[in-house]
């Protein structure tokens, strides 16, 4: 009898075993990331990389995931596997080597504004420019790829370009364009030295009015960065401000950037993969709004880490990276923290 | 001469001696086999206090957090049910409850017109996740070696997901000038089955008995959570939204080795060692996988056994950690009530 | 027959954790008897040494709402206190006790301070202890109807708490660095009352007291210059008692207890009031009698409460009777 209860319980074991092994086999096995390589900075310059130059005004990421920087003074680079590849005057058709802003289209195209016009080089390798003879200069701030395809230039000076296709279109000259952005909706918003302007479908002029100004509540009329964020809020980065402006739904609001500064000039403005809004300001380093506290990330605070203070360019890699492009310094990658 | 023998409770019990419900029940443990006696059922009600006061870093340094004025106490209460199928066999239901409070450092940001200060509680709180298991040990009678497995899973019945954080703000004196008071609150479950193997070998030598058994974690499937995210608006008030995450439990096993003493009949003292390691698994981040930071932990653990009637058996235990990686290392008393009874059988 | 009788007797001690028979007791095992057998009082020429350990943690309060909540700010409170108590019977019916607590407590905290527009992170941390002496207690008991076996029998009792404990913040070095005061810094003086009955294997009490807080003077906080007059609320306490024998020498104790603290006034210029306080508390503890050694363990659970510690009190208690 002992021998028979013990037989019954002995193929238990088996089936313990198997049960063991399927748990083993229905796992997927992914490429899992080192929790030591989150919330890392990484700093590249001319001088520890091939990064053409130090002064990144603008970075932007194309179709399939590669980093496009401005270096002013020394053309744009790609980043791709790790290794920064330059454009420049003496090895390409670029229109000129002080490069302020870029972005690229979906099919690959990169849309370059220099001090002097637009350069344009697509994805198959061909250069072209634009520069509108009628201006003294071309000065371009800002460049923004609309949902529908059109290109929006905002430039120093000149208001904004239009292209939809056919030609492009100028519009509010003598306006400073610094920031543009598009919500949900489809609509083109405008930050200029004047307040925000609001396209709707009808362009702009020197005498249309603005969306919204300082009558509005906005703190200055100089608005110098714009996002339009995952929640649908709308946010201003001004030049010599204390705060920045929230606009969700009709509800407008300040957020203190708490960097201790009378006066703070707000360059660029992104959104985080945890949600987190960050500026890159003058002087006042990197700040990072969580929802409810502003955090600065300085000099001071992060010896060795944070070259500078003044942050130009703001932008987020596939993997979720954050990239910050400094006036001097070259560009900064900042691995998100596990909180 | 045999009813002395029967009344001397550290002598081992001869097999072909008819047992009674006191005998049974008042084995002392250094003759106690690892399972229960066939129609034995088992009550188990415990209490652990822990004093979380230290941690250790993921070099294996020790960081004391009362410094910090993060340290904290948490709260555990046991259920344990076993029932003896046979000599030989041996069913458990285990759950339990527990609530704990990590405070973080409190900070506070200054700038010209702003004062903000933010404090920061993450409570952990709810019932753990039931857990099943049988015991099968060496179809003989207890003598000097007894060896034993155990199989079982965690069934996932307690809640693992995230509540909805409790955030305040007080203080309010400006528009710009107040606390905020985070709480998050996690849960105790698993959210996925877990499977438990473990093996069990004991040895008895007159008084002293060494025990040593070797415990497997290993979650079933890969399991999800919500991950909460919040935004003060103008009037100082909250609004959350939360997104979901993947992730994968650790595996874990675990190495207790216990030397005990049978002082009396009724008093029994150990000391036990237990190294816990849990590797592997994943944690969703922001649409990445990171793995889980591995850990283990090294606690020495010296106890006591009081049957204080052959119902009721009380234990003992607290534990001093010596080591660790990753891993909160508190000082914890654990006192277990143990009723045994065989309500079915004479 | 010494056969047999030899066979009794080990058949007694075979079956001794069982049973719950009570035995004939000689004066020496008096000193043995347990919480649930011994008299409220002290027999006359008594005299029981013992020392108790406390240990509390601050971790949990109930709100002016009575809600439980926890602490928030990044500190850490513990009380790791001992208390040296003397019982002496002067009579059967008459004892006297002497309290002496030594208190040892400390908090530690860290806050970080981030002044941006500065350039400054600051972290501000202080490690404050209070150690020594606190407050003496002296109590009387008298049984008022003595014990008898079976009956209910009614003691008084009246204590005097005094202020022997420092009061004050003292070696201030700065707001981060000074000595917390070990004593409360007034007297008080309450009396009890309680109704017992010993029915054996348990014993039962229900029990009432009101103490008054006497008004005193001290430093507030470490900030004061001076000291300023105040005044604790008096307390009334009431609760009910229950212990029975899990076998012959270890006795399982519970109690549930309340108490009201009135509220308190501190007389700076403007008087601060401080808010009535309640708790309503479950003490369990497991008492062993190793001959005239007893060791106790206990903690109080506070259950609900209002302007209170909602914290557990772990106490540890070893007494010799002599």
């Amino acid at each position: 009898m002992k021998n028979i209860k013990m037989a019954k319980y002995i193929s238990l074991i088996p089936g313990l075993l198997f049960l063991f092994c399927i748990s083993g086999c229905k796992k997927t096995e992914y490429n899992l990331l080192d929790p030591e390589s989150a919330g890392k900075w990484y700093s590249y310059n001319a001088e520890n990389s091939s990064l053409p130059g130090n002064s990144v005004y603008g970075i932007t990421k194309d179709g399939t995931n590669n980093l496009w920087v401005t270096c002013y003074g020394n053309g744009v680079a790609e980043y791709q596997n790790g290794v920064w590849k330059s454009y420049n005057l003496s090895n390409s058709n670029i229109l000129s080597n002080y490069t302020t802003a870029i972005e690229t289209t979906s099919s690959g195209d990169v849309l370059i504004g220099t001090g002097n016009g637009l350069s344009y080089m697509t994805s198959a390798g061909a250069w072209y420019y634009y520069r509108d003879a009628s201006v003294s200069y071309m000065n371009i701030n800002t460049i923004k790829i609309a949902s529908t395809g059109a290109i929006w230039i905002g430039t120093e000076g000149q208001g904004y370009y239009y292209f939809g296709g056919s030609g492009f279109e100028h519009y509010m000259s003598g306006i400073n364009v610094n920031a543009i952005a598009e919500d949900g909706n489809g609509n083109i918003l405008l930050g200029t030295d004047n307040g925000l302007y609001k396209y709707s479908g009808t362009q702009l002029s020197t005498s249309s009015v603005p969306y919204l100004t300082i009558s509005d509540g906005l703190p200055s009329n100089e608005i110098t960065s714009l996002l339009v964020d995952s929640k649908a809020r709308l946010w201003m980065g001004f030049y010599y401000g204390k705060t920045v402006s929230c606009l969700e739904g009709s509800q407008l609001h300040q957020i203190s950037l708490m960097d201790g500064a009378d006066s703070t000039i707000v360059w660029d403005i992104k959104e985080d993969k945890k949600g987190d809004i960050w500026f890159a300001t003058s002087r006042n380093g990197l700040i990072r709004y969580d929802g409810v506290v502003s955090h600065s990330y300085k000099t001071y605070n992060y010896p060795g880490e944070i070259p500078e203070n003044n942050f130009a360019s703001i932008c987020e890699d596939k993997d979720g990276n954050m990239w910050f492009g400094t006036f001097n310094s070259g560009i900064i990658k900042y691995t998100l923290p596990l909180e | 001469m045999m009813l002395i023998l029967s009344s001397l409770p550290v002598i081992s019990q001869k097999s072909s001696e008819p047992r009674d419900e006191f005998t049974l029940l008042t084995m002392p443990y250094n003759q106690r086999p690892l399972s229960l006696y066939k129609g034995q059922l088992e009550v188990n009600a415990g209490y652990k206090f822990a004093v979380r006061s230290r941690t250790y870093d993921s070099n294996g340094d020790l960081i004391l957090l009362k410094d910090e004025g993060t340290a904290s106490v948490y709260h555990y209460y046991l259920l344990e049910l076993k029932y003896g199928i046979t000599d030989f066999l041996e069913l458990t239901a285990e759950t339990y409850y527990s609530k704990h409070g990590i405070r973080s450092v409190t900070t506070e940001y200054y700038s010209l017109s702003d004062n903000i200060t933010v404090n920061t509680l993450s409570t952990i709180k709810g019932m753990g996740d039931l857990l099943l298991y049988g015991t099968l040990r060496l179809p003989i009678d207890f003598k000097w070696v007894d060896f034993g497995i155990r199989g079982g899973m965690y069934l996932p019945t307690a809640d693992n997901k995230t509540s909805q954080p409790t955030n305040t703000v007080t203080n309010i004196t400006a528009a710009n000038t107040f606390t905020v008071n985070y709480q998050f609150n996690e849960k105790n479950g698993y959210g996925v089955p877990v499977y438990l193997l473990s093996s069990d070998l004991k040895f008895t030598f007159s008084k002293i008995s060494l025990e040593t058994d070797f415990t497997f974690k290993d979650p079933v499937k890969e399991g999800q959570n919500i991950r909460w995210d919040q935004s003060l608006t103008a009037n100082k008030t909250f609004t959350y939204s939360n997104n979901s995450y993947q992730y994968l439990l650790s595996r874990s096993f675990e190495i207790n080795a216990a030397l005990h003493f049978q002082a009396t009949g009724w008093f029994n003292i150990k000391l036990s060692s237990d190294f816990m390691k849990s590797s592997g698994g994943w944690t969703e981040y922001y649409g990445s996988k990171y793995k889980n930071p591995e850990t283990n932990l090294f606690v020495l653990e010296p106890g006591c056994e009081i049957q204080v009637s052959p119902a009721l058996t009380i234990y003992e235990v607290t534990g001093f950690p010596l080591a660790g990686k990753n891993m909160d290392g508190p000082f914890y008393l654990f006192i277990t009530a143990s009723i045994n009874m065989f309500p079915f059988f004479k | 027959m010494k056969g047999i009788i030899l066979i009794f007797l080990l058949l007694t001690l075979d079956f001794a954790a069982t049973g719950q028979v009570e035995k004939l007791i000689v004066p020496s095992d008096l000193k043995q008897q347990t919480i649930v057998t011994e008299p409220i009082t002290l027999r006359k020429g008594y005299l029981r040494a013992g020392i108790a350990l406390s240990y509390f943690a601050l971790d949990k309060y109930f709100n002016s709402a009575s809600k439980k909540e926890y602490y928030s700010l990044s500190s850490w409170h513990t009380d790791f206190s001992y208390q040296i108590s003397l019982r002496y019977g002067i009579t059967d019916k008459f004892e006297v006790d002497c309290s002496i607590p030594l208190k040892n407590e400390s908090t530690r905290a860290l806050y970080m301070v981030s002044w941006p527009g500065l350039n400054s992170n600051i972290s501000l941390s202080s490690n404050l202890k209070g150690k020594g002496l606190s407050d003496c207690e002296l109590t009387l008991k008298y049984q008022l109807v003595p014990e008898k076996e079976n009956k209910i029998s009614l003691t008084v009792w009246q204590w005097l708490t005094f202020p022997t404990g420092q009061k004050n913040y003292t070696n201030i070095k700065s707001f981060t660095d000074f000595n917390l005061p070990v004593g409360d810094g007034a007297f008080s003086t309450g009396t009890e009352l309680t109704a017992r009955r010993i029915k054996y294997p348990y014993s039962y009490s229900f029990w009432a007291s009101y103490a008054i807080n006497f008004q005193g003077s001290k430093l507030i906080s470490q900030d004061d210059l001076s000291e300023t007059k105040f005044k604790d609320g008096n307390y009334l306490m009431m609760g009910a008692n229950f212990n029975i024998h899990l076998n012959e020498w270890i006795a399982l104790a519970n109690e549930l207890n309340y108490k009201y603290n009135q509220k308190g006034i501190i007389k700076y210029t403007v008087n601060v009031i401080k808010d009535p306080a309640w708790a309503f508390s479950y003490q369990p503890g497991l008492y062993f009698q190793i001959r005239r050694f007893r060791v106790a363990e206990a903690v109080q659970v506070p259950i609900m409460g209002k302007n209170d510690s909602a914290d557990p009190l772990y106490v540890m208690q070893v007494f010799y009777t002599f």
